[in-house]
């Protein structure tokens, strides 16, 4: 046989180890979740992208305060969580730096305090504004977004991201979850 | 006329054919080439599972349609070597988020491309050496990435998701006996460590069910898997080509296919799997590709059923 049919024949073949190997050096070198990256390591591990999130904290002069990350990050969250670095989380800190963070006046829904109900797991008075959930009511500024009476805008002097992970412990078989990365960007005073 | 048709004319008379619909079914799928088949069956892959993002969509599944009703394009090279384009420049602007069965598709799609270029008669020899190639390949590397998992062999994974996976909820229901009501207080336990700290729920750990049973059917789910894809590895990998051994193949992938994803169904994966199963066996006889086709057109459309919730149905239990 020829050297070029060879290459030919297991050129595909070829690949394919070549990825697995690459992504099986990356997993175990790096944060590279093992289901992703094409080493087909899906349903191997505990340590898929869902099992690692963000916990997202705006820093003012009152407190750090809790907050949903924007949904226009999410692609850019995922990445983070699918292939955690402490530059992408820095990055991520820095752009949500620049927006502005709105305190809403608002009680919760009764719709959405029926559904606490049903949960056996969640004690709290049936009046919305006396239970110990605070629905989100803090979120960022949209782009254009008219500021009304209701909405005061935050005073936020940075932010605080944090990358967790779920872990399971074999001999107790606790599900608890660790801290992982951490980055807190400040917001530049000329900014505000 | 042809012996498959419904009816035929005999003495100027319509008379219907005593052949079953059946019998005509394998009669056609005798008849088609196998690279045709294998290629019909790919066209049918990307119309359904190619991608989500647009720019591999929209000029994906226009191209899949014109390879389904134009026959001549199917064997044209150009035709999969532009496929094949889009697959590998989309797929490699996004290749480390995309899942493991988008990367095996691209695979197929390149030993295609390959394939239709290469003289007729060596195209249907090596597409079945790929496909049967590729299957061995992933599997043993999904073996590998099992075995390197820190919590894989121990079973921890497989008790994780059997309580966690809501695919596995009806699974972990009938199998491991973990009522409803358990499941649905572990999954806001979850729900509260990942996200409570914006509702000031100051979860931070608890303990799941690790009753006897579920930890011997989490470790059985585990040995299962780890022997089932070693033995496919194997299979797919060994070069000998006897009936034996082709036969092994067929049925290690058909059970393994008709097991795993009737609890976790990936329908892509699941296709594509069916899709190179049928190339790789390029002598296949009518009765392997009708097992193959059920497969495909049959139990994996089954499997897309709430089947879960009929099954609680049936015997009672919420779902």
């Amino acid at each position: 046989m020829q050297c070029n049919q060879v290459i030919t024949r297991n050129l595909v073949p070829g690949i394919l180890i070549v990825i697995v190997v690459l992504q099986n050096i990356l997993t175990q070198t790096t944060p590279l979740t093992r289901w992703k990256g094409g080493g087909f390591g899906m349903f191997s591990t505990i340590d898929s992208t869902g099992a690692r999130y963000l916990k997202c904290y705006l820093l003012t002069s009152e407190g750090d305060v809790p907050v949903r990350t924007p949904g226009r990050f999410a692609q850019e969250i995922r990445d983070i969580r699918l292939w955690p670095t402490s530059q992408g989380l820095m990055d991520l800190a820095e752009e949500l730096t620049n927006l502005e963070w709105l305190l809403i006046e608002k009680k919760p829904p009764s719709a959405a305090v029926t559904v606490m109900e049903v949960n056996p797991l969640i004690k709290f008075s049936t009046e919305p504004q006396d239970h110990p959930y605070s629905v989100s009511l803090v979120r960022h500024k949209f782009d254009h977004e008219k500021v009304l009476p209701t909405k005061t805008i935050l005073r936020v002097t940075g932010i605080r991201i944090e990358l967790w992970r779920e872990r399971l412990d074999p001999t107790s078989y606790r599900v608890y979850d660790e801290e992982w990365i951490q980055a807190t960007a400040l917001k530049s005073p000329t900014a505000s | 006329m042809d012996s498959s048709d419904s009816a035929q004319i005999t003495d100027g008379k319509l008379v219907e054919s005593t052949e079953s619909p059946f019998d005509r079914y394998r009669a056609f799928l005798a008849r088609v080439h196998p690279i045709d088949l294998s290629l019909l069956m790919t066209t049918v892959l990307l119309l359904l599972y190619a991608g989500k993002v647009w720019y591999l969509d929209i000029p994906i599944r226009v191209l899949a349609l014109l390879g389904l009703f134009i026959a001549p394009l199917r064997t044209n090279p150009r035709y999969w070597f532009i496929i094949m384009c889009f697959l590998v420049s989309a797929n490699g602007l996004s290749w480390f988020r995309i899942d493991n069965h988008k990367y095996l598709m691209t695979y197929w799609l390149i030993a295609i491309a390959i394939a239709t270029n290469l003289p007729e008669e060596q195209t249907l020899d090596f597409l079945a050496r790929t496909a049967r190639l590729l299957i061995g390949l992933c599997f043993a590397a999904a073996v590998i990435a099992k075995l390197l998992s820190p919590d894989f062999v121990n079973g921890n994974f497989m008790l994780h998701t059997m309580l966690f996976d809501s695919r596995f909820d009806t699974f972990t229901w009938l199998i491991g006996g973990v009522d409803d009501d358990v499941r649905r207080s572990l999954h806001a336990l979850l729900y509260d460590l990942r996200s409570g700290y914006r509702k000031d729920v100051a979860v931070t750990e608890f303990w799941i069910p690790h009753s006897p049973r579920l930890l011997w059917v989490a470790h059985a789910l585990t040995w299962w898997t780890l022997l089932w894809e070693t033995m496919i590895a194997i299979a797919f990998l060994v070069r000998y080509n006897n009936p034996r051994i082709d036969s092994a193949r067929q049925y290690l992938l058909w059970i393994f296919i008709l097991a795993t994803y009737s609890v976790a169904l990936v329908s892509g994966f699941a296709w594509l799997l069916i899709t190179m199963g049928i190339a790789q066996s390029p002598k296949n006889i009518a009765r392997t590709r009708t097992l193959y086709f059920l497969l495909a057109a049959v139990v994996i459309q089954v499997y897309r059923l709430p089947l879960g919730a009929l099954l609680h149905g049936i015997l009672g239990a919420e779902p």
